[in-house]
């Protein structure tokens, strides 16, 4: 059977209707189309003739839009070539060139069809300075040339008759909106006229040209940028370029700490054309502190060009780019600690969270965060320089009653507690290879010196039933530091019973006795510990104390003031017992005071 | 040492799951600093918090607990601690509540009546009252009725307080197989395990209420995706240590004893933390099965288990028989109470219908631990 090679057939409606509703976010993409062909032909030209004109016209006359470049414009021949045919691009035949072209897909112009029912471009080659040629396109696949006796300069006039759908495009306002959008920081002089309204588009200074600025002029020039873009108030502004995709670029951090997982706000730009500002996979993930402006020179747009091809070059440059902002962090942790810390203030949620999922974001950056520690706060690349081990307590009240006593002992503990903490520090451990020892207040204080003297042991079985009621278990033990009176020490099953308690005298009987049945399961449990310190003077001091009255009220005072000092509910029970106590010890020392007075006198 | 105010503590709770043991903690903390400002109000709506939390991450204790203290405060002054604020928690605390049998039936149900006084006092549909009251009713030891109980529930009208289409047809679930309509729950868990109903708990709770119905009916394949999927979903919560129980119940009976070893090693300290009955019973019966069945293969496992376990043995060797009998001793603890709470001998059958069932099976199963 013989085989027919047959053509597809190309319906060029059908294709401007799938660039419309389904390619592009819009018909306003033919301005950029438009600007990026006019950008393009200048290049061209300029490459062969520097000196040349690089001038863009936007002119608008009632419903019609002329864009008149001063660019190469194109020969009869390149006509047919290049505008006749779907696909086909001037810029992909040149590219061996290594022009800076912004296109190459070859369907730009298509995107004409959207606000106009025929394109007519109007066009004298350098190469060809005699005749100017005329194009005439129509959505229907039909096209026209001639060449017109017109005196026009070499370069290329498009012209477009607004349709129904384009009227409002090619309105002055929206017009202009758009312009700038994608064109203000193309490389050529771009100016818009309409009527006696003459503007010029194009900036006269381009953020991501800073080589000679100075720092102030950088700061101030960054923020200019900015205003059109992000709102502030920005931490810090910092250049940044890569080797790769050939982007510069300027990073604002941000000042004010975002949502988790907050979406990035990135305005890129392709050799000085708006991108887009929805791309977000130009900076890793984590950059959640980093808005940018960006100019990629050698980065692949998708075909809607409202987006980045994620190609290896892409992912290399976002590699590059996470370095960069690795190295700044690292350098701001070792050469500015302060501005660390105020940036780890304003982001710390974002920062642990995200170095509790990340990998390599945990490794590099969770050494210079800071943890609260026996030792005060302390960054974990110094808690680690001096601690083989990373002892840990995951629970805030636990950490407290333990963080008095064991900053004079030689272990250190860290508290993780907070939100992410624990998963930070257990994650790095494993990447890391080091060893986690949770720690816990009771073995902590079982592990503490026993006093040994008789009478110590005889003050001890004095007192070791005056807080039955609060049920307290009383201890004695030599500790240091020796200012520190007495510790409260209670595991989370003990806070429980001693929480239940406290709620069930506040709650009816009902309640009282469902929450009776909760907490019966933990009858078994030790009660709390409130362990007095034998190397403490004011403890030492009670230990002579005859009247047991007296010694029962300072050991109430002391039971709150460890209560407090650990920072547990203090309840309005506890609140009396050391305002009763105090009164009472109050009285006491003024009666003293007065009965001495009148024995001098 | 004054470390972060409250706010800070409610500030790191809030971006965190309720699943998180921090938060718990966190929220613990808040709670502590607004006791002693003695700030009624902040209280109110911390402790509100802590059951919501508490009842998400498995520490059911402290969910009564507080929701006791809220409802206290509204009882004490409706105007300044509304009503509405305690109707959707009310449905945490009454299916917690049954779950402990040193709670007992008078108490249990008063917290009905109660339920139900608040809800119509609210001008609400009492269906979740009743959807909950099948719940309990299981718990109490009556399965039937249980079952009774949820279809007449439909009857009664949806509104903001019910609860989702997932939950309630998971619980539907549950019962079926608890009255041994295994097929039918099969059947009716379909919309649940393969997504089309969904929630933060269901299907997570679905597929190890499933595995006694895989059992009975010998479907390995559905079983299978109740031990791996099912698992991953429960794996990192401990409020599903019930739900582990089950899958450590169907390894014992179903001579799957290396994998619920080692489920039993991942989470007995789940089991350990647990004060709940139920969360107790159904891992003791389950550990139980595993080292009888274990016991009858070999005299000894290595294991490794934390030190404040009571049967630790430190060069990790451990007597299969004395395991067995260890979680026997306890199971029983906890089947005697709910028999006795509940005046019938349903928990205790459980124990023994899954003992015969296990001797069976051992006989006919290769069963290997290795």
């Amino acid at each position: 059977m013989d085989i027919l090679e047959q053509r597809f057939q190309v319906n060029l409606s059908g294709i401007i209707d799938l660039l419309s509703q389904h390619l592009y976010s819009g018909p306003q993409v033919f301005v950029r189309e438009l600007l990026q062909n006019g950008v393009d032909a200048i290049t061209a030209r300029a490459h062969d003739e520097p000196n040349c004109e690089k001038r863009l016209t936007v002119e608008i006359l009632s419903n019609r839009l002329e864009v008149t470049d001063s660019g190469i414009g194109l020969t009869e021949e390149e006509i047919h070539r290049f505008l006749s045919v779907i696909g086909q691009s001037s810029k992909r035949d040149l590219m061996g060139k290594q022009l800076d072209y912004i296109g190459q897909f070859g369907i730009g112009l298509l995107a004409c069809f959207m606000v106009s029912d025929e394109i007519t471009l109007q066009t004298k080659s350098a190469n060809s300075p005699l005749q100017s040629w005329q194009w005439t396109g129509k959505p229907d696949g039909t096209y026209s040339v001639e060449q017109i006796d017109l005196d026009m300069p070499i370069g290329t006039r498009v012209i477009l008759n607004a349709n129904n759908q384009g009227k409002q495009y090619l309105e002055a306002k929206e017009l202009l909106h758009w312009l700038n959008y994608y064109g203000k920081y193309l490389p050529y002089e771009i100016n818009f006229i309409n009527g006696k309204q003459h503007q010029r588009i194009s900036a006269l200074s381009i953020p991501w040209d800073y080589e000679s600025t100075n720092k102030s002029n950088f700061n101030d020039k960054a923020l200019t940028a900015a205003q059109d873009y992000f709102n502030g108030p920005f931490f810090d502004i910092i250049p940044f370029q890569t080797l790769k995709g050939k982007v510069k670029g300027i990073a604002y951090i941000s000042a004010q700490p975002g949502a988790l997982n907050g979406q990035q706000h990135h305005q890129i730009f392709l050799k000085g054309m708006r991108l887009s500002d929805t791309a977000h996979n130009i900076l890793p993930e984590w950059a959640f502190f980093v808005n940018t402006i960006i100019n990629a020179e050698d980065l692949s747009p998708t075909a809607s060009r409202e987006s980045l091809y994620q190609d290896e070059t892409l992912a290399q440059c976002c590699e590059e780019l996470g370095e960069q902002l690795i190295e700044y962090l690292i350098d701001m942790s070792t050469y500015s600690e302060q501005k660390f810390s105020h940036f780890v203030e304003i982001h710390q949620l974002s920062l642990k969270s995200l170095a509790a999922k990340n990998d390599y974001f945990c490794k590099k950056i969770t050494p210079h965060l800071s943890f609260l520690t026996s030792k005060g706060r302390m960054k974990l690349i110094d808690y680690i320089a001096q601690n083989a081990i990373l002892s840990i307590i995951n629970n805030i009240d636990e950490f407290r009653q333990i963080s008095q006593i064991s900053n004079s002992k030689s272990q250190c503990v860290l508290c993780t507690g907070f939100a992410f903490d624990q998963e930070i520090i257990y994650k790095y451990a494993q990447l890391e290879g080091l060893e986690v020892k949770v720690v816990d207040p009771q073995s902590t204080v079982s592990q503490l010196q026993d006093v040994t003297q008789q009478g110590l042991l005889t003050f001890l079985k004095r007192i070791n039933t005056m807080l039955n009621s609060e049920d307290v278990l009383v201890t004695l033990k030599h500790f240091e530091p020796v200012e520190v009176a007495a510790l409260f020490v209670s595991s989370e099953k003990q806070m429980f019973i001693s929480t239940a308690k406290k709620i069930q005298e506040q709650t009816d009987d009902f309640w009282g006795g469902i929450i009776d049945g909760v907490t019966d399961t933990s009858k078994t449990y030790q009660s709390n510990e409130l362990c007095l310190n034998a190397s403490n003077e004011l403890v030492l001091q009670l230990s002579q104390l005859d009247d047991a009255e007296l010694l029962k009220t300072y050991l109430q005072v002391l039971y709150v003031q460890s209560l407090l000092m650990g920072n547990f509910a203090v309840g309005d029970k506890e609140l009396s017992l050391l305002n009763q106590g105090l009164l009472y010890l109050m009285n006491t020392g003024l009666n003293s005071l007065i009965s001495n007075n009148n024995t001098c006198h | 040492m004054a470390i972060k105010s409250m706010e800070t503590f409610l500030k790191e709770a809030s971006v965190l799951q309720d699943e998180n043991p921090q938060k718990l903690h966190l929220l613990e903390q808040a709670l502590n600093s607004a006791v002693t400002q003695n700030d009624l109000l902040k209280q109110y709506d911390t402790r509100l918090k802590i059951v919501e939390v508490a009842s998400f991450s498995g520490k059911l204790e402290k969910a009564l607990m507080h929701f006791g203290w809220c409802v206290s405060q509204h009882d004490n002054d409706p105007l300044i601690f509304p009503l509405k604020s305690l109707l959707w928690k009310y449905k945490y605390i009454m299916s917690i509540a049954p779950k402990f049998h040193t709670i007992s039936l008078d108490k249990i149900n008063t917290l009905e009546e109660n339920m139900e006084r608040h809800y119509r006092q609210a001008g609400c549909s009492i269906r979740p009252v009743k959807v909950t009251l099948a719940s309990s009713t299981y718990f109490k030891g009556e399965a039937t009725e249980g079952l009774s109980l949820f279809l007449q529930s439909l009857g009664y009208q949806r509104d903001y307080y019910a609860d989702c289409v997932a939950c309630e047809l998971n619980l539907k679930v549950s019962l079926l197989v608890a009255n041994a309509k295994d097929e039918d729950a099969v059947s009716q868990s379909q919309v649940l395990i393969s997504g089309v109903n969904h929630c933060a708990e269901v299907p997570h709770l679905t597929y190890s209420e499933l595995l006694p119905s895989c059992t009975r009916l010998g479907d390995e394949q559905l079983a299978q995706k109740c031990l791996t999927k099912g698992y991953q979903l429960i794996a990192s919560n401990p409020v599903y240590l019930p739900q582990m129980g089950m899958q450590l119940q169907y390894c014992a009976l179903n001579g799957l004893l290396a994998l619920g070893i080692s489920r039993f090693q991942g989470h007995i300290h789940w089991w350990q933390d647990a004060l709940c009955h139920w969360s107790l019973y159904e891992f003791e019966l389950g550990a139980m099965l595993l080292f009888i069945a274990a016991a009858a293969e070999q005299e000894e496992v290595t294991l490794n288990l934390p030190e404040s376990f009571s049967c630790y043995s430190s060069t990790g060797v451990y007597k299969t028989q004395v395991l067995a009998d260890y979680f026997k001793q306890k199971l029983m603890v906890n089947t005697r109470g709910f028999d006795q709470r509940n005046g019938n001998d349903f928990f205790g059958v459980r124990v023994a219908q899954s003992q015969v069932l296990l001797s069976e099976r051992t006989e006919t199963n290769n069963v290997s631990i290795t």
